[in-house]
């Protein structure tokens, strides 16, 4: 067995021994050694009891990989060091609690709630902020604002209501601000600007939607909008809609999911993110570009198009005939791979 | 016998696995040794694929498991198949049931 601890030694060596890659290695011990203590007892040598069961285990070194667990860090000192969790997790919370007691003393959780009639444009700016957005069942906007009430600010200009995340003191352990609301068919323009907020919408008509964000994503489960504008760090967004007359988002590692039943014009720009995007008849224009995700477009079966595919090294997939007088679809890639179907 | 009945097993390693915890609680050597068994000593699963397997199912909620009481040596990990496991066994039976049925209607030429 002495080859079988070494192999299992070398393959968790380089890791940091947490309980879950201990009690891994000893269940592996357990079936190797069962293994060989089965092999010698039908008669092979303790030699070739230890190839057989070596042979078997398998990729082992592989399987760690996969899990993923932290590696032991070696200095040029070769200082090791395993971490002590308790001694962090106590430090943590001594920590933690400095900071809480800190916030308790600045402003106050609640909740706020504001209704608002005749407004046209809303504009929400925020660091992070949750902001979930359903239809209303009257004609006035209703806002829910749960967080530090210290620290959000509503005004109205004209016919845009402007909330505001204002920061007070404590930067560090932020809570956040969440706003829920609900806005009339009357409302034609959403502007968010957050740092890491995420925006969900669901059954709302815009005229224009903006989001940006450095990190928030954007999920619309369905609607219909005319312009959606959407700049982000590495923020995604889903969207499933009816209508869509302009796309235009810019991401730098976000995804692109994109469904709707009509369109228009359509850009998407991602670096690392995939972008995945079907659009209907009504499209008048096609541009998709990802640095290194993958591009897959769906578009309609009757579209004439004039497919310009660009891929370094990924590959082109796509079974359809080129149109030289049809609708020019532009697709580019560097390292991602293009598919491009017909729904 | 490598080639597709090898890659088949592999693909349905999950399906296998909880077929044997459906049976009785038991620990990765244990039923490496059944399948030996069930196909007459042509195939074996390594054991890596095992333990990815069995973690895979753990997370998704169909086994948990639990140490031996061996008091000599290193303990064996038994694991035992919850009612969600339990569930996703039939419902994996019966696709199985269902791609055989396509395959054959595929493959064979009715001419035997």
């Amino acid at each position: 067995m002495e080859k079988i601890n070494e192999y299992l030694n070398q393959c968790f060596g380089p890791y940091v021994m947490s309980t879950e890659l201990e009690n891994l290695k000893e269940e592996i011990l357990a079936n190797a050694t069962d293994h060989y203590n089965d092999l010698l007892s039908q008669g092979k040598s303790e030699a070739e009891a230890e190839e057989t069961v070596l042979a078997s285990l398998g990729d082992i070194r592989g399987l760690l990989q996969e899990i993923g667990a932290p590696k032991k860090e070696t200095t040029s000192r070769s200082a090791q060091f395993t971490l002590d969790k308790d001694l962090i997790r106590d430090f943590a919370d001594s920590v933690t609690g400095i900071f809480t007691r800190a916030l308790d003393s600045l402003g106050h959780d609640g909740t706020r709630t504001e209704v608002y009639a005749n407004i046209e444009k809303i504009e929400i700016h925020g660091v992070s902020v949750d902001i979930a957005v359903l239809p209303s069942s009257d004609e006035l906007v209703h806002v829910c604002a749960e967080g530090n009430q210290d620290e959000i600010s509503f005004e109205v200009v004209d016919d845009t209501l402007i909330i505001r995340e204002v920061l007070s003191g404590n930067l560090i352990f932020r809570s956040g601000m969440d706003l829920a609301l609900e806005v009339p068919s009357s409302l034609r323009t959403l502007d968010v600007q957050v740092v890491s907020g995420d925006l969900n919408m669901s059954g709302i008509s815009l005229e224009k939607l903006g989001f940006q964000s450095t990190s928030g994503d954007l999920t619309i489960r369905h609607g219909s909008l005319g312009t959606l504008y959407m700049r982000s760090l590495s923020g995604d967004v889903y969207a499933r809609l009816n209508d869509l007359d302009s796309f235009d988002a810019k991401l730098a590692s976000g995804d692109v999911d994109v469904k709707c039943i009509y369109g228009g014009e359509f850009s998407a720009e991602t670096q690392s993110g995939d972008i995945d995007a079907e659009i209907g008849e009504t499209v008048t224009s096609f541009f998709a570009k990802a640095t290194s995700g993958d591009v897959s477009v769906k578009l309609p079966r009757r579209l004439r198009i004039a497919p310009n595919l660009s891929s370094l090294s990924g590959s082109i997939d796509t079974g359809i005939s080129s149109d030289p007088d049809g609708l020019p679809v532009t697709v580019r890639t560097i390292s991602g791979d293009i598919k491009v179907r017909r729904k | 016998m490598a080639g597709i009945a090898s890659d088949m097993i592999r693909g349905n390693t999950d399906t296998i696995l909880l077929r044997f915890l459906c049976e009785k609680d038991s620990y990765g050597y244990e039923i490496n040794k059944q399948i030996l068994k069930l196909t007459d000593g042509q195939y074996g699963l390594n054991e890596a694929t095992l333990y990815t397997a069995f973690k895979r199912l753990e997370r998704a909620g169909y086994i948990t498991s639990y140490w031996g009481d061996e008091n000599q040596g290193a303990r064996r990990r038994y694991y035992t198949v919850t009612q969600e496991g339990r569930a996703a066994y039939e419902a994996n039976r019966n696709e199985w049931q269902n791609a055989k049925h396509l395959l054959e209607r595929l493959i064979e030429d009715g001419k035997d």
